[in-house]
């Protein structure tokens, strides 16, 4: 029969007991020794030296109680026994110089005895295998159990640590499903992704590359990221967000990186910078190649190093986040032609993922299609759904060659949104779906993002602002401008337009709503009817 | 290939006893035994500590070929040569009994070409293990009346948990001869005492008085150890009548509730004292072996425990001899041993 070898720390406070009395209690090294159904060969004591008494003493009463056990001391150094870093090493240090023979020996870690910096350190090694060994928890004794009380071993290797560790598996797929919105996806290239990014997102914090075609859903995942990691508490700053397109010219700079006070001309107070803001917590540059080449050298040394300049300060601030930029374009490409920063590039696609767009995962559009209709129905606290022949008829179309789904998952949204908006009593019915079909084949003929009637919004915007909108908000502030157009005044078009929510509110407001809304875009609505 | 004698560590009550009985007799009988089920009913099922020690103390003196034989083993198989009389020294680990070893060997080495003296450093006083004064006061007189050439010194008591007792059993060659149990006229001596080592005053005091109580108890004793044997009591009731002799015991301690002891020792008090008869359960089931071995005797006892039938039954097998047990009309039991 293999030999059993116990390591242990010497308990210097609950192995200290000293008179006769000590053999009344509970001493963790002796216990170890005393069971009737285990028996130590070998017990490795571990003590600094200040402890020599003490432990020449156990090695007394362990020879009395268990003549079978041979103690064996080692001095270990120890200033401060809850220092992490210091008892690792220590400890590391002890299973490096020890000589294992694991063909005639079987060990046993002893977790009763030590600090609990110790015994997590002792699990630490014994995991990693630094020590191969089992675990051994002593028990002080009860009424059932007398002196020597119970004991307890934990093979990490064995199928116990199997069902803890299945419960990290399930942890991880419940990351996974979060980082989906909870959308059933079926696609596996798609799930596979998913899977990836969440270990990578749970178990680093190196910046995160996401690219894919617009509307694959970039945006949406890494605040899904950023909430995965603040559940978890591996972040607890907030979530800043930006697109790298609207930050084009001077603003760029100060936009990112802030400036104090008087700057520059019209600076006229200090501005704390998107990059601060995310401090211990995320930033998600979308479009990063959109970037001038200026902010890309100070982004790179602010990832490298957390800290940068504010424009027209001497100081430099410093800021720790994590870092998750999006982007449609070939950045390889970019460089190629000195339109991105190769460093920058290095730095930030160590993680690269390729979001797929619809069209490369059609299994995963009924899921989204549900999805998106309970999206509806919670902003507009009101059920969406469709009736049989509709859904089917809008499946089918939206799997169909003809569907090309230019802006991927955002054309979905907004072909949801519309017939949602258009729909009676949350009913989506054929009338609705066959208009929606036919609005979306005029507007992928087109061939063009923006949308069709180009007029309603540039007569009012400029393009440089019009550029800067999301699909989903140009289609929105269309068909607002739209109604305001024709509509007689401000009550009236705000009446239309906020049918239904009106309704469910005690007083109505809306013509400060559809004020407020339009105010986002400097308009007003003497700019839409300057007569 | 070996013809083992296969025993069933299972039955009766699948104890220790039988583990014992069957190695002592198969050093004695030379004949090779394949024990199996090892104390399988019980909640730690296998060789504990105590036994490994005396499978091996077994092993040491028989100079044994044995397989299995490890902590926790349910089956092991041993195979004695001679037995080798001489001085031995065995620790037991844990505190465990010191008496149980010395019960596995002490028969054995009478069969031995020459003197031994066996040191065995443990503990003297153990639950369910004879103590050292009944080994002392009870066993081994029944022994030398027989002819053994026994004697046994403690040096030093050794309470549970610490141990650290020491007995030394000096066994000469020697042949068992039957004995002749007279007939028994009761108690004349009946002795309460109480042992303690570190025990508060009051506790032990109200130990002997508790036991004064019962009419039969003719003196009480208090008896306080030194200090180093650690934390400990026994309480007893010492008997003595005639030819016969009785120890009764209660196991206290420090954790132990002092009404829990009285009650025990009361407890077989009543029994013993109601019975009438000068022999115990437990020193029936003691007698069996050497009695056995002296291949012929017999003696009143009251109605057997199945302990006793097992083992009975076990040293049957191996000695091949008949051991019975005839109830009679007063409740009592005469147990005959007949080699014919």
């Amino acid at each position: 029969m293999k030999k059993k070898i116990a390591i242990s720390l010497l308990g210097t406070t609950l192995d200290k007991r000293y008179g006769q009395k000590r053999w009344e209690r509970w001493r963790p090294n002796i216990a170890l020794c005393q069971y009737d159904d285990l028996i130590i060969d070998r017990l490795e004591l571990l003590f600094s030296k200040d402890f020599q008494s003490l432990a020449d003493l156990i090695k007394q009463d362990i020879k009395q109680t268990s003549p079978e056990t041979e103690v064996v001391f080692h001095h270990i150094e120890q200033q401060d026994p809850w220092d992490f870093e210091e008892v690792y090493a220590t400890l590391h240090d002890f299973s490096k110089s020890y000589t294992f023979n694991p063909e005639k020996e079987d060990y046993l870690v002893h977790i009763t005895t030590g600090t609990h910096v110790a015994q997590i350190c002792l699990f630490l090694l014994t995991e990693a295998r630094y020590l191969p060994a089992q675990l051994i928890q002593t028990s002080p004794p009860n009424k059932e159990n007398p002196l020597p009380g119970t004991y307890s071993t934990i093979d990490l290797d064995l199928s116990q640590y199997d069902l803890i560790a299945q419960r990290f598996a399930t942890e991880q797929q419940e990351g996974a499903h979060f980082l989906k919105s909870g959308i059933a996806t079926k696609n596996p290239a798609f799930n596979k992704l998913i899977d990836q990014i969440e270990h990578v997102a749970m178990h680093s914090t190196a910046p995160v590359l996401l690219t894919g075609p617009t509307g694959s859903g970039k945006t949406q995942l890494a605040r899904k990221v950023y909430e995965l990691k603040k559940q978890r508490s591996q972040i607890s700053g907030e979530f800043v967000e930006v697109n790298c397109a609207t930050l084009q010219g001077d603003g760029a700079m100060s936009a990112l990186f802030g400036h104090c006070k008087g700057a520059f001309t019209g600076a006229l107070s200090a501005r704390t910078g998107l990059l601060l803001r995310a401090n211990q917590g995320m930033l998600f540059l979308d479009e990063i190649g959109e970037l001038g080449l200026d902010e890309q050298a100070m982004l790179l040394r602010a990832i490298e190093e957390h800290r940068f300049l504010p424009v027209g300060s001497d100081k430099e601030k410093t800021s720790q986040f994590q870092l998750i930029a999006g982007t449609n374009r070939d950045l390889i490409e970019s460089v190629k032609s000195g339109h991105f920063r190769e460093d920058l590039l290095a730095r930030i696609d160590l993680w690269t993922f390729q979001l797929p767009g619809i069209k490369e995962r059609k299994q995963d559009l009924a899921p989204n299609i549900q999805y998106e209709l309970e999206q509806y129905s919670r902003q507009h606290q009101h059920q969406l759904s469709f009736n049989k022949q509709a859904y089917a008829t809008y499946l089918t179309f939206s799997l169909s060659e003809q569907a090309i789904w230019k802006a991927n998952f955002r054309d979905l949204s907004a072909s949801i949104t519309r017939m949602g908006t258009l729909s009676i009593g949350g009913r989506i019915k054929m009338a609705e779906v066959n208009d929606e079909i036919s609005r979306l084949l005029q507007r992928w003929s087109n061939h063009s993002i923006t949308p069709s009637s180009k007029s309603c919004l540039t007569t009012h915007l400029p393009q440089d602002q019009i550029d800067t909108l999301d699909y989903i908000e140009r289609v929105q502030l269309e068909a607002v401008l739209e109604v305001c157009m024709t509509a007689k005044n401000l009550s009236s078009a705000s009446r239309q337009l906020f049918n239904i929510s009106r309704t469910l509110k005690k007083t109505n407001n809306d013509a400060d709503r559809l004020r407020k809304y339009l105010a986002k875009y400097s308009l007003s609505w003497q700019n839409i009817h300057p007569s | 290939m070996t013809d083992y004698i296969n025993i069933d560590g299972s039955l009766g009550e699948g104890g220790g006893q039988i583990l014992r009985s069957s190695i002592a007799l198969s050093m004695i009988t030379g004949k090779a035994l394949h024990v199996f089920n090892i104390r399988a009913k019980r909640s730690k099922p296998g060789l504990l500590r105590q036994h490994l020690t005396a499978v091996k103390a077994a092993i040491a003196i028989s100079q044994a070929e044995a397989t299995g034989v490890q902590l926790g083993a349910t089956e092991f198989w041993f195979e004695p040569k001679s037995i080798q009389g001489g001085d031995y020294f065995f620790a037991i680990g844990s505190a465990g009994s010191a008496s149980l070893v010395m019960q596995t060997i002490l028969y054995p080495l009478m069969f031995a070409s020459v003197a031994s003296a066996v040191r065995v450093e443990g503990g003297t006083y153990n639950d369910f293990a004879p103590t050292y004064d009944f080994l002392q006061e009870v066993l081994l007189p029944y022994l030398q009346r027989m002819g053994a050439k026994i004697t046994l010194v403690l040096d030093r008591y050794g309470f549970y948990p610490q141990g650290g007792g020491h007995m030394t059993l000096t066994v000469e060659p020697s042949v068992l001869k039957p004995i002749k149990f007279t007939e028994f006229n009761g108690w004349h001596d009946v002795i309460a005492e109480s042992i303690a080592c570190r025990m508060p005053k009051e506790t032990v005091g109200q130990q002997v008085k508790a036991l004064q109580r019962i009419p039969e108890v003719t003196e009480g004793k208090e008896t306080r150890l030194p200090s180093k044997c650690g934390t400990g009591n026994v309480l007893y009731l010492r008997l003595k009548g005639g030819d016969y002799s009785e120890l009764l015991v209660g196991f206290g301690g420090a954790r132990v509730a002092t009404a829990t002891v009285i009650k025990a020792v009361k407890r077989q008090a009543n029994k013993l004292l109601g019975a009438k008869v000068g022999v115990g359960e437990y020193l029936a089931d003691q007698l069996l072996l050497p009695m056995a071995l002296a291949g012929s005797g017999s003696f009143e006892t009251m109605q057997p425990t199945q302990h006793s039938l097992t083992n009975a039954a076990v040293i049957g097998q191996l000695l091949g001899i008949g051991i019975q047990f005839k109830s009679s009309e007063n409740g009592l039991c005469k147990v005959i041993i007949d080699s014919g």
